[in-house]
């Protein structure tokens, strides 16, 4: 009987744990959920849409869960027609939001979608300007059931209670994040926070005195902060965890890097990469996959866990000791890539999706996805599926596997700039003014 | 020895601070931070990582009075920088700084005329007549009225023939069947892209994955070109195709 209780509450601790999405891309930033949200759903009518509530402002924030509640931030202007600009497009252009603003962390019921609790951290007019496809509030909370950070870029970092108590805040400076060849293009500061241990570490690349950092969770001291000679990247940090312990990799311009995730001390770096760079490495199969995709340079690398040093391949390899395989183009832009079983996927801003071996790296196929239009989302997956989120609001779902097949192409009502989080069977999807709960209700796919 | 060290490290560090310094007020157009700057010997062409001098920043910007302020010392106008490859002018055309550019050009007539195919995408009608009035060469003008035709722009391609440019020589007949033999989807081991090509209303026409489909002007039977892009595509035989592009020659075989 003790044992059979055991068991259960192992479980229930398992499947409360199996709902998380901590952080953006959720657990090991790997972008799989562990249940198994619909193939279709239908917001006119209503189907499979469990709630939508309305998320003020504008932001591409994914949204993160820990147990039974969600936290999503956003930046409100006065300028309530704020909105992206959708496309494939090369201008440089910035969005200068002169209004004043709220930053603000907000937490929601994941059964219902009723605000919990609002809190604003901060206000003013914004230190920097904005690209059109991104926000004032771009980088995604984190969460390890306890503490929520949130990351503001140059308004900067916050620590709440769970409960929406303000426990800490700091400030990092002025992260004037853009176009490496005119400052004066404003992008904004996009990457997220991560947190390992009692610990969030924050990856701050700008145009001058870049650094990756971390910050005691419950008091906000910093820990340590290792300089990096970088120029403005937007990808998030991935935390690897290995037999030599935990590390955190980075993607660069400059240098791939790997970092002590205790120390902060530098373990390995790699290049040649893209002079912009926007994608979070993911790791599997004992492999970190990390690509780019800014011309000319745009690279695949699959690096072998546990490598150190400088891991730069010698010129016309492909491969190493360090480097189980890699491509020089191929390399995507914005939508990170995703691992789903033997497959390392990537998919390009103008809707091709390309399927790798992950092991091998050779490539299973490559399919437009969709009839076009563009897309910004990272993939996320569940239940043996992809869903590929495009930024005119449709969410296809691709069965994971050699052989692309399309599931559903699911048409929602609104710009979809957001990554999906996914928590148990649950999908959730923000469009620029609604965060969406999708689930399965009655028989299904 | 230490101290002669740092009797040269100092004044170079200096020297650096000043030409970062200077390179900021030209991107900002602060004419009298400019002025200031050089007489305290900061060097006028000061680079970027990316070799962008205060001339080139400040065109791009369109801040005209520094742009004339640096022309008149002397600021070399033929600049490119290292990563693009692009000319200032370029840059500065696609931002619509057209005062900024005649600017330029009156300094550097010479420009005017390199800029010519630049000019012919983006610029306004006075632009491009301001370039024309530099005298290009026969070769520049055929050269631009090539791209005005592809590109569509049929403003610039009047004022173009009206300055003596000469359309490109009509496209050669090709054969049906040469043309149905190049007919498929084609594969390079050098760059993870395919391209299909097929034919429509007696031309050929290709996609590379993902992009907007194209229609390459045949220059030969088996040469095929793409002005608007800089691409050359050649089929030595009927499965295999040959992409220039740039300073990339990428060859290609028939898959399917």
């Amino acid at each position: 009987m003790r044992k059979q209780m055991l068991a259960s509450l192992f479980l229930a601790a398992m499947s409360a744990f199996a709902q998380n999405w901590p952080q953006f891309r959720g657990p090991n930033s790997g972008g799989i959920g562990e249940g198994k949200p619909p193939v279709q759903w239908d917001v006119e009518k209503g189907t499979n849409v469990v709630w939508k509530t309305a998320i003020p402002g504008l932001s591409v924030a994914s949204p993160v869960v820990w147990g039974d509640r969600i936290y999503v931030v956003t930046a409100v202007g006065t300028d309530t027609n704020q909105t992206f600009r959708t496309g494939l497009y090369g201008d440089t252009d910035s969005v200068n939001d002169k209004t004043a603003h709220a930053w603000k962390v907000m937490a929601l019921d994941k059964a219902n979608g009723k605000v919990l609790w609002e809190q604003t951290a901060a206000s003013g007019v914004p230190k920097t300007k904005r690209h059109p496809k991104s926000s004032q509030a771009s980088p995604s909370p984190a969460t390890n059931g306890k503490v929520v950070v949130a990351y503001f870029g140059s308004e900067g970092l916050y620590a709440y209670s769970t409960a929406g108590r303000l426990l800490w805040k700091k400030d990092l400076g002025l992260q004037n994040a853009g176009w490496f060849f005119d400052p004066e293009s404003e992008w904004g500061a996009a990457s997220s926070p991560i947190i390992h241990k009692n610990s969030v570490i924050v990856q701050c690349d700008r145009q001058k005195d870049s650094f990756v950092a971390a910050f005691d969770l419950d008091s906000g001291k910093e820990l340590w902060r290792t300089a990096r000679t970088e120029i403005p990247t937007w990808g998030t940090p991935t935390l690897v965890v290995g037999k030599d312990g935990a590390e955190v990799v980075t993607n660069g311009s400059k240098g791939i890097r790997g970092y002590d995730a205790d120390t902060g001390k530098e373990l390995w770096t790699l290049g040649p990469n893209s002079e912009v760079v926007c994608t979070t490495p993911v790791a599997a199969n004992g492999l970190i996959y990390v690509t780019a995709g800014y011309p000319p340079v745009q690279p695949i690398y699959a690096i072998k866990q546990g490598a150190r040093g400088d891991l730069t391949l010698k010129a016309g390899s492909t491969s190493s000791e360090a480097i189980a395989w890699s491509y020089s183009r191929g390399g995507v832009y914005l939508p990170s890539p995703i691992v789903v079983g033997d497959h390392l996927y990537t998919l390009g801003n103008n809707g091709i999706l390309t399927a790798y071996d992950a092991k091998t790296g050779t490539r299973v196929y490559q399919q437009r996805v969709g009839m076009g239009g563009s897309y910004a989302a990272a993939p996320v997956a569940a239940g043996g599926r992809l869903y590929l989120t495009s930024e005119d609001g449709d969410v296809y779902v691709v069965k994971a596997g050699a052989q692309f097949e399309l599931l559903a192409h699911n048409k929602m009502p609104e710009i979809l700039m957001a990554t999906p989080a996914i928590s148990g069977d649950v999908l959730l999807v923000r469009g620029h003014r609604h965060l969406y709960a999708i689930r399965q209700q009655g028989p299904g796919l | 020895m230490k101290c002669i060290l740092c009797l040269l490290v100092v004044p170079l560090l200096a020297l650096a601070d000043k030409n970062e310094d200077l390179l900021a007020a030209a991107r900002s157009g602060d004419v009298a931070a400019v002025e200031a700057l050089l007489k305290d010997g900061a060097d006028l062409e000061a680079k970027t990582a990316y070799g962008q001098t205060p001339l080139f920043l400040s065109v791009m910007q369109g801040k005209t009075a520094v742009a004339s302020l640096l022309l008149e010392k002397g600021a070399k106008t033929d600049v490119r920088d290292t990563f693009y490859k692009m000319g200032m002018i370029d840059m500065a055309l696609q931002r619509k700084h057209f005062e900024t550019v005649r600017t330029v050009w009156a300094k550097d007539p010479g420009l005017a005329a390199r800029s010519l195919q630049s000019v012919v995408l983006f610029a306004d009608k006075d632009t491009v007549a301001a370039a024309l009035a530099s005298k290009p060469s026969q070769e520049q003008l055929d050269r631009a009225l090539n791209m005005a035709l592809d590109m569509k722009k049929q403003d610039a391609a009047e004022l173009l023939q009206k300055a003596g440019a000469k359309p490109p020589a009509p496209a050669p007949e090709i054969d049906a069947k040469i043309l149905e033999s190049y007919v498929g989807t084609y594969k390079s081991a050098q760059i993870p892209v395919e391209i299909k090509f097929w034919v429509r209303d007696g031309k050929l026409v290709g996609q590379v994955t993902g992009q907007p489909e194209f229609t390459p002007r045949a220059k030969s039977e088996k040469e095929f070109v793409l002005a608007s892009v800089g691409a050359e595509f050649t089929f030595p035989a009927t499965d295999t195709l040959t992409l220039k592009q740039g300073p990339g020659t990428y060859m290609f075989n028939k898959v399917k």
